[in-house]
């Protein structure tokens, strides 16, 4: 199956509202149920809002990806998060490879970072496997980090630290 | 020298900025050189249930803590994050601990929380042996956090548990 990528814009906030009420995508991140599509609509007009790519099946949007900068803490500048989510109908098809491929390609070539973070919950395996395979290491468990159908789960910290370009000056 | 813990207000401002504009004290946190004093006024400004708090000596403000719950993200509600910066001449006076003190009542009293979480530099052993005292657990080493002096620096991140009030 193919998946176009393409960066979100105000007007996808009704797919990505849906996108995060799929009980797996709930279950993975950090969203809640009866996501407002007037939430998502201010996230993606701020001016400081993340990178955010949608994969897509024909008009349908069956996943999503953010890169968050940290453009306002300079001393953090050369770091990003990771956040993730794809539709249950649609795991396990390559949509997060597709996804996170791009967004890494952003990371390492066009903003130049050096640290991309994320968090995952540890019962994740998938997930946590796609991570590793793109060179996320594991740094560390927050417990009780967030909660999720009624009970505080623990988060892996996982990142991928990378040399950024630089030149040589002699 | 007795120290006193109170709530910071707007006019706090300006002296949190000069004790921020300090090369020790930057160097446990993420403060850049030049700290502009409006934006500590917003700090001080404590939206959305944030706490700050300063320690005082006198007239003087010495230190201060700011306790962040995670008002926007409800998943997280159960949680907090804190950060504080003690004047380079009032380290290691129990500052930091008197700050701590008050600020983990309100965590665990009166905002009912499980979870309150920070970073702290891998070599600030005065701020790691402060934050274990008081019950914090390292979690994770996060590798190149921040940038400092130059140089790319790693910081654990450390958390304290609590049962909540049921």
């Amino acid at each position: 199956m193919s998946y176009k990528l393409r960066r979100a814009v105000v007007t996808d906030a009704e797919g990505l509202a849906e996108v995060f009420t799929d009980p797996s995508v709930l279950a993975g991140t950090l969203q809640i149920p009866y996501a407002s599509p007037l939430l998502w609509r201010e996230r993606l007009s701020k001016p400081d809002a993340p990178v955010l790519l949608l994969a897509c099946h024909g008009d349908n949007i069956v996943g999503s990806a953010g890169l968050h900068t940290n453009m306002g803490t300079p001393r953090r500048a050369h770091v990003a998060a990771v956040g993730m989510g794809v539709i249950t109908a649609h795991q396990r098809k390559g949509v997060g490879r597709q996804l996170l491929a791009a967004l890494l390609d952003l990371a390492d070539n066009w903003y130049g970072l050096t640290r991309v973070e994320l968090s995952v919950f540890t019962d994740n395996a998938p997930a946590i496997a796609l991570y590793t395979k793109f060179g996320f290491e594991h740094e560390g468990t927050y417990r009780a980090y967030a909660l999720r159908n009624g009970e505080l789960a623990d988060c892996h910290t996982m990142a991928r630290v990378r040399d950024r370009p630089t030149v040589r000056v002699s | 020298m007795s120290v006193a813990i109170r709530r910071a207000n707007v006019d706090d401002a300006e002296a949190l900025a000069r004790i921020h504009d300090d090369s020790s004290v930057r160097s446990g946190t993420l403060q850049t050189p030049y700290p502009l004093i409006s934006s500590w006024r917003d700090r001080c400004a404590q939206t959305d249930g944030q706490i700050m708090l300063v320690a005082v000596s006198g007239e003087a403000v010495i230190a201060n803590l700011g306790l962040y719950p995670n008002s926007k993200t409800p998943r997280r509600a159960h949680a907090a994050s804190l950060m504080m910066g003690v004047h380079a001449a009032w380290k290691r006076k129990g500052v930091g601990s008197a700050l701590l003190v008050a600020a983990l009542d309100i965590a665990d009293n009166w905002y009912g929380l499980a979870r309150v979480e920070l970073t702290v530099y891998t070599d600030n052993e005065a701020g790691i042996g402060l934050y274990k005292k008081f019950g914090f657990e390292t979690e994770a080493t996060l590798r190149k956090y921040a940038l400092r002096e130059g140089a790319f620096v790693d910081a654990y991140a450390m958390a304290r548990l609590r049962t909540r009030p049921t």
